[in-house]
């Protein structure tokens, strides 16, 4: 068995929708979240679900295969500035063409992958090109 | 506190050890390691490196298991991992415990196995080291590499080809060295046409990933006359962060050397970690560094590129191979003048850096 649903289950915040802390002392945001900033090791931090809106800085179209996700290949991945202000590299979706830098792009959720000996399905956020 | 040495140190070559295990290819580096050190000290104390094992070997608990394997059973024993940088932090440990009086002579064993699955299994171990939810979402290493690069070419104005150059040196470099595990030469048209990975990072853009053990023995002053010609270790600088790709910030230091009396082995991952490396030390200008190699001696082995990548076990390959240039017993490419040496390992994303400064 390669997909456990509780391990799915506790990183929901992140797989289903964009949650992040942001530091109350220095105004720092940290995804995936933590109790801690790690620009300043505060413990007085604030969970915050981000809109999931971002503009796409850079992309790049992937080959290179991985166990349990070859049916998504290749796969284009973007270096995306989300609007409240953290950097993250994303796997991109519904795009044939490579994506043009600047674009906006927003998360959606899509099937990541399929556990074959059980059925079980992975579901988390890839961003889309809006305009 | 005393002053830290390196007194012995020996490698298996870089390759697919199909017929070996982890533990064949450790008690090799070890076999190794008594060969060069003549008459052994009593050892209190190994340090084995490794990060893949437990995914890719189904193995944990290597330190315990390898000071049975070597003779060393009841001696502190540990496994330390950080990724591709487990190397590095096995000598800060190593360092640290020789520097307190812990220890005296210390046994670190740098050690990765990387050829018993197809590349998509081995791709799925490594993808470990990223964030969880990463991981869950299918990423994998490369396109982070790949990232890095466009923004370097965006950045400086570079075209792919400039990257050539890092491939073309290592694979010259790697040609003299009997350790190394892909040694022939490259010319500009075989890496132009190699196949893509994740544009614009081709094959030859990304250290090939195999086999391999290393091993090193680290005395207090009161040993250093096992070797004849012992190697101190002055300091281990550590450095981490989350890196930003589009200003291209990683958190490596400037280095304090001389570039061209310095031999030096950084972590190339990637072709561009190799740019990204050199200029942060400050051995190159910004945006220039892969045009201008000559000038020092850097991965005189053929770097990860070309005398591999064996995982948990790289930093102890950099240390012995720097070790031996600075007692003049490097059987590859020799550092012209070198006096003191530089180790930068690194994770393959440039997170974390470790830099071992040596001085014959």
């Amino acid at each position: 068995m390669r997909i456990s649903p509780p391990q799915i289950w506790r990183a929901k915040r992140s797989l289903y929708k964009l949650t992040a802390s942001k530091c109350n002392r220095c105004g720092n945001v940290d995804l995936p979240p933590s109790n801690f900033c790690s620009k300043c090791g505060s413990s007085e931090v604030s969970v915050v679900t981000l809109s999931g809106n971002g503009t796409l800085l850079l992309a790049t179209e992937n080959f290179q295969q991985r166990a349990g996700y070859e049916k998504n290949m290749p796969q284009y991945v973007g270096l995306i500035k989300l609007d409240e202000g953290p950097e993250i590299v994303a796997p991109l979706t519904d795009v044939t063409d490579e994506p043009k830098e600047g674009s906006r792009v927003n998360a959606v959720l899509r099937k990541l992958t399929t556990d074959s000996s059980n059925g079980l399905i992975e579901y988390g956020l890839k961003f889309r090109v809006v305009s | 506190m005393t002053k830290v040495f390196i007194t012995g140190a020996s490698m298996v070559p870089v390759n697919r050890h199909y017929d070996m295990s982890l533990f064949d290819l450790a008690e090799s580096a070890f076999m190794g390691l008594r060969k060069t050190v003549e008459e052994m000290p009593e050892v209190d104390a190994i340090i084995v490196t490794n990060s893949f094992a437990q995914k890719l070997e189904n193995q944990s608990m290597l330190g315990f298991k390898l000071s049975k394997r070597l003779g060393l059973s009841g001696k502190l024993s540990m496994t330390v991992e950080q990724g591709d940088a487990s190397g590095g932090a096995g000598i800060l440990a190593a360092y640290s415990i020789v520097k307190s009086g812990v220890a005296r002579n210390v046994i670190v064993v740098g050690l990765d196995k990387f050829s018993d699955f197809p590349s998509k299994f081995v791709n799925d171990a490594v993808s470990t080291t990223l964030e969880d939810v990463s991981y869950y979402e299918g990423l994998l290493p490369a396109p982070y590499g790949a990232l890095i690069m466009k923004s370097y070419m965006r950045k400086y104005g570079v075209k792919e080809d400039y990257f050539y150059n890092w491939a073309i040196k290592m694979h010259s470099n790697a040609l003299e060295n009997p350790y190394a595990y892909l040694r022939f030469p490259v010319d500009p048209e075989t890496v132009r046409k190699s196949q893509e990975v994740s544009t614009p990072m081709k094959l030859f853009d990304i250290a090939p990933r195999a086999d391999g053990a290393s091993s090193v023995l680290i005395s207090s002053e009161d040993f250093k006359k096992v070797s004849d010609s012992p190697v101190e270790i002055e300091a281990v600088e550590f450095d981490s962060g989350e890196p930003t790709i589009s200003s291209l910030e990683f958190p490596l230091r400037k280095a304090q050397v001389r570039g061209d009396k310095t031999a030096i082995e950084i972590s190339d991952s990637f072709s561009v970690s190799a740019a990204i490396e050199l200029e942060s030390l400050g051995l190159a200008e910004k945006g220039k560094s892969l045009e201008s190699l000559d000038s020092l001696n850097v991965n005189l082995s053929g770097g990860l590129k070309a005398r591999g990548y064996p995982g948990g076990a790289t930093g102890i390959y950099q240390v012995a191979e720097v070790y031996m240039q600075l007692i003049d017993q490097f059987p590859g490419k020799k550092a012209r003048d070198a006096e003191e040496g530089l180790v930068l390992n690194t994770d393959d994303l440039l997170r974390t850096s470790y830099m071992i400064y040596l001085r014959r």
